[in-house]
């Protein structure tokens, strides 16, 4: 009895990540967008310039041209093309020495077959170019648009969570 | 020879089936009270010192709000978008209310508010501006800072996931 319990819990178990490993949903088509973003915006001591430019032209390159973004707090909000985000991160980059990108509580909902929308906590953490720590959290709103069978960002919208 | 000793078997227990059923149940509900009842968390920050340390541990007690909601003074954890990053914040004002700082006090309904849990002075200025329909107003304990460098302000009582516990 034991014995049949086991094996059927590991049977079902082993189905279950077969499938989560093997079908590749939408879903989890954007999701990786954002792990990609994690690891392009990912910053180490001594980063060279050919590293900075390479990493900040792949993250522009998974944005749509334009691409709107709009920062609340900064009373910031535009349409941008992407060689203007490209250069952005790249601006951006040059005034941390390490730079780390850790999204939260990703959720994913796929509107139609060229559009989804997402919401994620993002947390920046890293060191400024004097050493000092630096942290930033902020909840984003996400629209992404599929072209060419790539899920792109299209519009990036940071969320007043608490407003002053 | 069968070896029964108690810790030998605590450590160690026959896999019968009603081991493995008492075990699976137990699993299940720490898992539903982990995740959904009493969520634990850690402090990274000094926005709510000395009340709250820097390190120190906690747990989210959900229910806390489940039938009224949040008074002035309560402490409450503020969701971003899930359950994995939250605001350790206390609530100053309520929907209506009129919140205001002048040379680091805080003024509610332009009354100056009694706040012994604040320990650090301060020098804040800020323009008087109501709490909307549905909305607190929630700020640290700890103002030995640069306003514009302290996250404070009003949010939506629906992202109020609930209290510390202790």
């Amino acid at each position: 009895m034991v014995k049949k319990i086991v094996i059927t819990v590991i049977a079902v178990i082993a189905a279950v990540a077969a499938y989560t490993f093997i079908v590749e949903t939408e879903e989890d088509k954007v999701k990786k967008q954002f792990e990609r973003v994690a690891e392009l915006a990912e910053k180490e001591a001594g980063e060279t310039n050919l590293a900075m430019a390479n990493k900040s032209r792949q993250i522009g390159a998974m944005v749509t041209d334009p691409v709107t973004v709009t920062i609340p707090e900064y009373h910031a909000s535009g349409s941008y093309p992407r060689q203007e985000i490209t250069r952005r991160m790249a601006m951006g980059r040059t005034r941390f020495k390490q730079l780390s990108l850790e999204f939260f509580d990703l959720s994913v909902t796929i509107i139609d077959d060229t559009s989804a929308d997402a919401r994620v906590t993002a947390q920046v953490t890293g060191k400024k170019l004097n050493n000092q720590p630096f942290e930033g959290t902020h909840e984003l709103r996400c629209r992404l648009n599929k072209v060419e069978d790539e899920w792109l960002f299209n519009q990036v919208e940071v969320v007043d969570v608490l407003e002053k | 020879m069968k070896n029964n000793h108690p810790l030998k078997t605590f450590f160690f227990p026959s896999l019968t089936t009603g081991f493995i059923l008492r075990l699976v149940v137990i699993a299940a509900l720490a898992v539903v009270l982990f995740t959904y009842v009493l969520i634990p968390f850690k402090i990274n920050g000094q926005s709510m010192e000395p009340t709250y340390q820097n390190g120190r541990m906690n747990f989210c007690w959900r229910p806390a709000y489940l039938f009224s909601p949040p008074g002035r003074h309560d402490i409450v954890a503020v969701r971003f978008a899930g359950r994995h990053i939250m605001l350790l914040k206390r609530v100053v004002g309520l929907e209506g209310d009129t919140v205001e700082f002048r040379d680091g006090d805080l003024f509610i309904n332009r009354e100056k508010l009694a706040e012994p849990y604040v320990r650090y002075p301060c020098n804040w200025n800020l323009a008087p501006r109501t709490v909307k329909k549905g909305n607190i107003y929630v700020v640290g304990d700890n103002r030995d800072v640069p306003i514009h460098t302290h996250d404070f302000g009003q949010t939506p009582i629906k992202r109020v996931l609930g209290a510390p516990l202790w």
